[in-house]
């Protein structure tokens, strides 16, 4: 489902956000956020840090408990909105 | 010895021995005076204060086709939601003992406390229906699952069934919370109906919430912090707003959809709404942030009252022991910076040396507390209860903190830090709490928090920010002596944090074993 298509700065971005996360050597897509420390304060921070990376805006209603799951659920949920907001650019 | 002014007692005859109900004492003037007003909501939906009261007769009613018996132990872990004000009321009402449980506590701790606790019943979650991931709810003790007690709410025509909920003897006890504090095992603190409604009492006299308030509590229900906001919120009759932990990411448009105008916080959730406001900066209608369990750092105060125009902030200062020891009135850190305010009315807080002899003003000793909000000590453990908890000959009781700081000479209260926080080095007398507070003074540091001597280590600091350990260590020789500078400054990401939103020392030790070899 969730294949590794993200780009180099999405794992960077998680991996300064996630401490715990920077001492893997790969990033898998179904690794659990947090298990490797994502807490409520983290979740604010990787929001607002994916936010400011990829120019979108998450609304309210789309952030579930599921969307911060694994590093997969979240960039999916990304991806979807940047397609939205540069149509055609995939 | 007076009650807070302005908050008039409930005037019931009661026999000799007896006190009032708290659920009689806390909530039966709001659901009298305004049944229909919104008590409580969650994201589920939302209880009038009649609905409330009706919710809470029915939980009382099925305890008793249990079975439970007044002073038997209802052990409750639902997280933030609203069943959990019913629960609470209907289990005073019933005479039985509420004993809430956060979800976040682990079955290790979780084992312990129910084998202490030997609850009559356990509410729990349908997730947790068997038990908590390995451990199993013990044999015997009957589970309800939240999500299917549908609680009847509503409320009967003419006068409710059952009447006011009644006096109950001076000793039984209201709730049973569960501190884990600094011991392998939590302990629970043993609080009374009447120590319970004096201390609301106190609290609402300060704060002054109002009818019209939304209250938006992201703390845990569980953490008696979160529990007292059911209460404050019933004798305003203002509406309790619960967001569970699954909810902080969307905790401020939550905020301005639900009109919250009061805030309760710790440190983590703060941080959490200053980040959340910098990339929303709509207005919301936040009047007051409170603080206690773990203090908002100046930057963090700051930050609040830059990203929240409008909004006053009053630290506190407490401990479950007692409930509350002192509060701040709101904004009153501009004027005295650092300190967490003055004793609630019709108590006393006093500072002893280690003899237990007052100390002048501006003189640091250990925090003790003296007033009918001084609970009844620790659940089946006198020797704990008789080291914090001391009587005097004549009866009164002087409740030790094992907290250390001093009182100005209007009988402001600054906050020092726990016995092991104050520490020797290089023959000079220092805090953990004033490195940090210098720490946190310099530009660029968000959070700091200092690991104290410790079995040959020297201190160790760590700091979260925008700048370079090196920057934080020649921050810091400027402003104190050098003897209070650390030879070694971390810098992390975020401080980690217990469920209750303090700094958790713990993982900072473990994280200097593992990540820096013990050093």
């Amino acid at each position: 489902m969730t294949d590794r298509c993200w780009d180099a700065s999405y794992e960077k971005l998680l991996r300064g956000a996630l401490p715990r996360l920077a001492e893997k050597e790969t990033v898998s897509p179904d690794t659990s956020l947090k298990s490797v420390g994502l807490d409520s304060l983290a979740m604010v921070e990787v929001l607002a840090l994916v936010e400011n990376e990829y120019g979108i805006t998450i609304p309210d209603e789309e952030l579930s408990a599921g969307v911060f799951d694994t590093p997969g659920t979240l960039w999916t949920l990304v991806s979807a909105l940047r397609e939205q907001r540069t149509p055609g650019v995939a | 010895m007076t009650t807070p002014a302005d908050v008039p007692a409930f005037e019931t005859f009661r026999p000799s021995g007896t006190v009032d109900n708290a659920a009689d004492a806390i909530l039966a003037r709001s659901v009298a005076g305004s049944p229909s007003a919104p008590a409580v909501r969650d994201c589920d939906g939302v209880w009038t204060y009649a609905e409330l009261d009706a919710a809470a007769r029915d939980f009382a009613a099925r305890l008793d086709a249990l079975g439970v018996r007044p002073g038997d132990r209802v052990l409750v872990r639902v997280g933030n939601v609203r069943e959990f004000a019913a629960l609470l009321y209907g289990t005073w009402r019933h005479g039985a003992v509420f004993v809430p449980i956060g979800p976040a506590m682990g079955t290790f701790h979780l084992r312990s406390v129910i084998a202490d606790a030997e609850p009559a019943l356990i509410v729990a979650t349908a997730a947790e229906r068997e038990g908590v991931g390995e451990f199993a709810w013990p044999e015997g003790i009957p589970v309800q699952v939240l999500e299917e007690l549908r609680l009847a709410t509503e409320p009967a025509a003419g006068a409710p069934p059952g009447g006011p909920a009644g006096p109950v003897p001076a000793d039984r006890l209201a709730l049973l919370i569960y501190t884990s504090g600094s011991t392998a095992t939590p302990k629970g603190v043993a609080c009374p109906h009447a120590q319970v409604a004096f201390a609301a009492r106190a609290v609402a006299e300060r704060l002054r919430y109002r009818a019209d308030d939304v209250v938006l509590t992201a703390v845990p229900l569980s953490f008696d912090y979160g529990l007292y906001q059911v209460l404050l919120c019933a004798l305003a009759g203002a509406e309790l707003l619960l967001s569970d932990a699954d909810g902080h990411a969307r905790l401020l448009g939550y905020a301005r959809t639900g009109g919250a105008t009061v805030v309760p916080l710790v440190p983590s959730l703060g941080e959490m709404l200053v980040r959340l406001a910098a990339r929303d900066p709509r207005p919301t209608a936040v009047r007051l942030f409170t603080n206690t369990g773990a203090a908002l750092n100046p930057p963090l105060i700051a930050a609040l009252r830059e990203r929240f125009p409008g909004a006053r902030v009053a630290p506190m200062y407490g401990t479950t022991e007692c409930k509350r020891i002192t509060i701040l009135e709101p904004d009153g850190d501009l004027e005295r910076p650092g300190s967490v305010g003055s004793a609630l009315s019709g108590t006393e807080v006093l500072i002893l040396d280690g003899d237990g002899r007052p100390v002048p003003a501006l003189d640091v000793g250990e925090i003790a507390v003296r007033g009918p909000h001084v609970m009844a000590g620790y659940w089946r453990a006198p020797e704990p209860t008789a080291q914090r908890f001391r009587t005097a000959a004549d009866g009164t009781v002087t409740l030790h903190t094992g907290d250390y700081g001093w009182l100005d000479a209007d009988g402001h209260l600054y906050f020092q830090g726990r016995r092991d926080d104050l520490f020797k080095r290089r023959g000079t007398r220092m805090s953990a709490v004033e490195i940090e507070a210098a720490v946190l003074d310099i530009e660029g540091v968000r959070e700091a928090a200092l690991l104290v001597p410790e079995d040959g280590r020297d201190m160790v600091l760590f700091a979260v920010g925008e700048v370079t350990h090196e920057d934080v260590l020649l921050g810091l020789a400027e402003r104190v002596e050098q003897a209070k500078v650390p030879d070694l400054c971390h810098m992390l990401p975020a401080l980690p944090l217990t469920p209750n939103g303090k700094t958790d020392r713990k993982l900072l030790k473990e994280y200097l074993k593992e990540a820096v070899g013990g050093r």
